[in-house]
């Protein structure tokens, strides 16, 4: 797992911890111990944990995202929510005098108040998933699974791309349709890791991936193939179209000045892409092995 | 002194390929102990000291690494990055070889240098120079070897592609079926790509011997190798086979005594390899058949005689209790 993002919650930390030990500081200040023969130990136990289970949402919730405006209601509903369930725990082991009766009277209404901002913040988290979504759209395809993303552009993997074939090719032969294919290859890629090392090489491989992804369209899906090349899937696209943005990407990746470091100078990449168009007839794997090598021999015959 | 080690024995430097494969795992925030796990080596002493490794540490690591999908082209990437950096004995060497076959034949004398997991034949006719790469520390076809032999062909490449202005293609034979990341096979070899085949074969033009390295400087080359101690340590297994190829034992017993030790321990010594004489013997002369048959067109008489069997009759059984098929089936595929 990665805690990262807890780092930046310090702050919402601090604000739980000042709330719980305020909650137990007041009501043990207020009440008087009950003796232990009085509690039931089922409700306590149950009790007990739904405290703490509030506790660990609060956590995974605090872990999962950065700061911001959803993370923040979400934050303030479960806290609520806790102190409604803490109240309602130590009430087992305490009585109050009449002065203090209130405390009794109240303990259940945190939790509703919480209930309703987190359902806001929920309401929230919908809307941004509907912005983040958009922003994948290029990446991604009415599917979701986060162990195929490539590490290093990432972007989906091959397998993805396999699997997305696989759907294309399905739905193609059932409609009379095509699809085209792209694929793309750093020149030199092994010479510039050589000079200027890994990290460097997987920032190229970065940028490359944002360009494609920025010149395709919506419906589109580029992911990493495998080293240094992409692959691109074009759904019901001829040839023609598919070479326009062939070039379209060329033409992108060419005015490309990346910079290594701290300096300005400028590296321009360059690519050799190969489009293909692909009817129903072939397996998946037989069209990308077919893909590959059209685009090793392409490079070969540019040498 | 020929000195023969088994899979137990700490042999291999460990910053050679194990740091190479932890360092990747560390830049996608695996942690190292995850790798480690299982093999007794802790990362503290793995960074610190120059360390060296048996191989059963070794294969525990790249077990480990092909279980995790997010490593699933750690062998190709590691592959590309061994040369030069990790290869700092034999590199100055290779950095000024003058073409092609000095490359091959300093990696080929200097293998334990190069890439010790793997041994390579090599053989030429008119057209094609062949190399049959074989695992020096294992007999069987799994996960390991797969991943050893696709760490040692990346290397390989990016050696050419590092010296060399043109990459010359590597036609490629596996002996496997196709894996599942089979993509990095394909953005990774130059060649085309075949498996389920007979025998792991390499081929290329016979011509590719001849393009010139860049910025070479070939009496930079020879002080470099003059520099380097031919280390005269094989695997039981490597010693054992280039004997059997070279014609020189047939038995448990010329082995013992060409290698000098008693052939109980050098059963023991194969029992570690989960092998014994007769399957070592076996999937040798089985290579070098297939290999007769299906890339040179020999005849079952050639054959035969070349490995002194003392009729045909007697080959082809041997042939068929090898590979499960007779010459002649072998011939039609």
């Amino acid at each position: 797992m990665n805690f990262s993002y807890l780092k930046m919650h310090t702050k919402l930390f601090v604000i739980l911890f000042l709330v719980s030990s305020t909650t137990v500081l007041f009501t043990f200040y207020h009440g008087q111990n009950k003796p232990l023969s009085y509690a039931d130990w089922y409700d306590v136990a149950g009790e007990a944990g739904i405290t703490l289970m509030t506790l660990i949402w609060i956590f995974f919730t605090l872990a999962s995202r950065p700061s911001g405006k959803v993370t923040n209601m979400l934050f303030g509903g479960l806290l609520l929510t806790h102190v409604s369930m803490l109240l309602d725990l130590i009430d087992e082991f305490l009585t109050y005098p009449a002065s203090s009766a209130w405390l009794t009277t109240i303990e259940s209404i945190p939790a509703p108040f919480g209930m309703v901002i987190m359902s806001v913040g929920l309401y929230w988290w919908h809307q941004e998933q509907h912005v983040i979504n958009q922003q994948l759209r290029k990446t991604e395809r009415y599917y979701r699974e986060h162990s195929y993303v490539d590490f290093v552009s990432g972007l989906y993997s091959a397998e993805y791309m396999k699997m997305q074939l696989q759907h294309e090719l399905n739905y193609i032969t059932g409609n009379q349709g095509t699809f085209s294919l792209l694929m793309l290859d750093i020149c030199q890629f092994s010479k510039f890791n050589h000079r200027f090392g890994a990290v460097q090489g997987d920032n190229l491989l970065r940028e490359i991936a944002q360009l494609v992804q920025m010149n395709i369209r919506n419906g589109d899906l580029a992911c990493r193939f495998a080293s240094d090349r992409f692959i691109v899937l074009l759904p019901q696209t001829q040839l023609q179209g598919a070479n326009t943005i062939a070039n379209h990407i060329q033409t992108a990746i060419a005015h490309l000045a990346h910079k290594s470091g701290e300096t300005t100078k400028a590296i321009y990449p360059s690519i050799a892409i190969c489009a293909k168009q692909y009817g129903g007839l072939h397996s998946y794997q037989d069209i990308l092995a077919d893909l590959s090598l059209s685009l090793t021999q392409q490079k070969r015959n540019a040498a | 002194m020929t000195k023969v080690f088994d899979t137990q024995e700490p042999i291999f430097k460990s910053h050679h390929l194990v740091v190479a494969l932890v360092d990747l795992g560390k830049q996608r925030g695996i942690h190292p102990d995850k790798l480690l796990k299982g093999s007794r080596i802790f990362y503290d002493d793995l960074v610190r000291d120059n360390i060296t490794l048996s191989y059963q540490q070794t294969e525990r690591v790249i077990q480990n690494i092909t279980k995790l999908s997010l490593m699933a082209d750690a062998s190709f990437l590691v592959g590309r990055r061994l040369f030069p950096s990790h290869l700092n004995e034999i590199a100055p060497a290779l950095l000024n070889c003058e073409n092609v076959t000095a490359l091959f034949r300093v990696m080929y004398c200097f293998h334990s240098l190069f890439f010790p997991y793997i041994s390579v034949q090599v053989h030429q006719d008119q057209q094609h120079i062949y190399f049959i790469p074989w695992t020096t520390m294992s007999m069987e076809n799994n996960e390991v070897s797969k991943f050893l032999i696709e760490v040692w062909l990346a290397l390989m490449v990016s050696v050419m592609k590092w010296r060399l202005t043109q990459t010359p293609d590597f036609d490629c034979a596996f002996a496997f079926s196709q894996p599942k990341h089979v993509e990095q096979y394909q953005a990774n070899l130059p060649g085309t790509i075949q498996f389920d085949q007979p025998l792991t074969v390499i081929k290329c033009s016979l011509g590719c011997r001849q393009l010139a390295c860049v910025e070479s400087n070939v009496s930079l080359k020879r002080y470099h190798l003059s520099n380097l101690k031919r280390v005269r340590q094989y695997s039981v297994i490597q010693l054992l086979t280039s004997l059997i190829l070279q014609g020189k034992v047939n038995t448990l017993e010329q082995a013992s005594e060409y290698v000098g030790i008693s052939p109980a321990t050098l059963k023991r010594k194969l029992k570690r390899f989960d092998c014994n004489f007769q399957t070592l013997l076996d999937s040798v002369r089985k290579r070098q058949a297939v290999f007769q048959i299906s890339y040179l067109g020999y005849t079952n008489e050639k054959v035969a005689h070349c490995m002194s069997f003392n009729d045909i009759p007697n080959f082809r059984r041997a042939f068929k209790r090898w590979t499960g098929m007779t010459p002649s089936d072998l011939r039609q595929i």
